[in-house]
């Protein structure tokens, strides 16, 4: 199921303007370098029309797995962006198929733990469910908030 | 080159008595830690590794304490450096992540919050903090790097019905 394949490429490193759009990082992030061994799977890109790749940042904590999933700014600042996840269902109903919403929101960010056998878990925003997945990604709603920002 | 000593995969930390605080609405197995508490570091030899220090919760002016709700924090660890999630107590509602910062302000239609940012807002929504000393650093909603000391989750009353 593709596990066998070469492994996802990593995100390219930022260069010297990526600060000024584009994902916010942090100014003294350090490169990226291939970690000796891991013990989960990597997420993979959700290919969905209308879906882009989402930002993944991997994190441990006392031998669990933590993934923090964030997405691409949309230009108009006040409409929502979305994270899902592959699905055997449609949630939430006015969704795409095929695929969970786990989060919605400006500057919206998911943490996930790693499950096991390549699966990542988390609640989903419409019932509070545990989900179980292994590919995320990001669509650029048009919901707006009622906030001033 | 090094791997710090947290990245090493077969790295068993002993186990640790959890933090108290109250059973949050959910329950998804990620140890949280409250604003009265912090989590004990299971790697507090490691010179690198430092334990988050604790965010206080936000002052709302008083038209907004009824709809104010303490977020709840979770760390993390990432290349020898440690962050915390911050997020707000329901996966299913809708709420505006809040912090501290001089001279700006949050404004939700007649109310304005003085001397605060807005970090992320939405439905199941985290924030990361990278913790650095006596402060912890987030990306606002607005792209800038802010350090911040307080925190707090304001409830809204829409929520999405379209994407």
């Amino acid at each position: 199921d593709g596990y066998g394949a070469a492994s996802d490429p990593s995100y390219p490193a930022p260069g010297p303007s990526y600060g000024g759009g584009g994902y916010p990082i942090y100014s003294d992030e350090d490169s990226d370098s291939r970690e000796h061994r891991r013990d989960f799977r990597k997420l993979k890109d959700l290919h969905k029309t209308n879906v882009v790749d989402a930002r993944i940042r991997y994190y441990k904590h006392r031998g669990d797995y933590y993934a923090e999933i964030s997405c691409p700014r949309q230009s108009d600042n006040k409409k929502y962006t979305w994270i899902l996840a592959d699905s055997d269902e449609k949630i939430p109903s006015f969704g795409i198929d095929g695929t969970v919403a786990l989060a919605a929101g400006l500057n919206v960010r998911y943490v996930a733990k790693y499950s096991r056998h390549g699966k990542w878990s988390g609640r989903d925003m419409t019932n509070s469910d545990k989900q179980k997945f292994r590919r995320v990604g990001c669509h650029h709603g048009t919901f707006e908030t009622s906030l001033t920002v | 080159y090094g791997i710090p000593a947290n990245d090493d995969p077969s790295y068993s930390p002993p186990a640790n008595d959890n933090p108290s605080y109250s059973a949050p609405a959910n329950s998804d197995n990620r140890l949280y830690y409250d604003y009265s508490s912090r989590s004990s570091s299971s790697s507090s030899d490691s010179s690198e590794e430092r334990e988050c220090r604790k965010l206080r919760e936000f002052d709302l002016p008083s038209e907004l304490k009824s709809i104010g709700v303490k977020a709840k924090f979770s760390e993390m660890e990432r290349r020898g450096k440690t962050y915390t999630t911050i997020s707000c107590p329901s996966n299913t509602k809708t709420y505006a992540i809040i912090a501290d910062k001089s001279g700006s302000n949050v404004s939700q239609g007649d109310i304005t919050i003085q001397d605060a940012v807005l970090l992320a807002t939405g439905v199941n929504i985290d924030v990361v903090g990278r913790c650095r000393g006596r402060r912890t650093t987030v990306v606002a909603n607005n792209g800038d790097e802010v350090k911040i000391k307080t925190v707090v989750c304001v409830e809204l009353s829409t929520s999405p019905d379209k994407y």
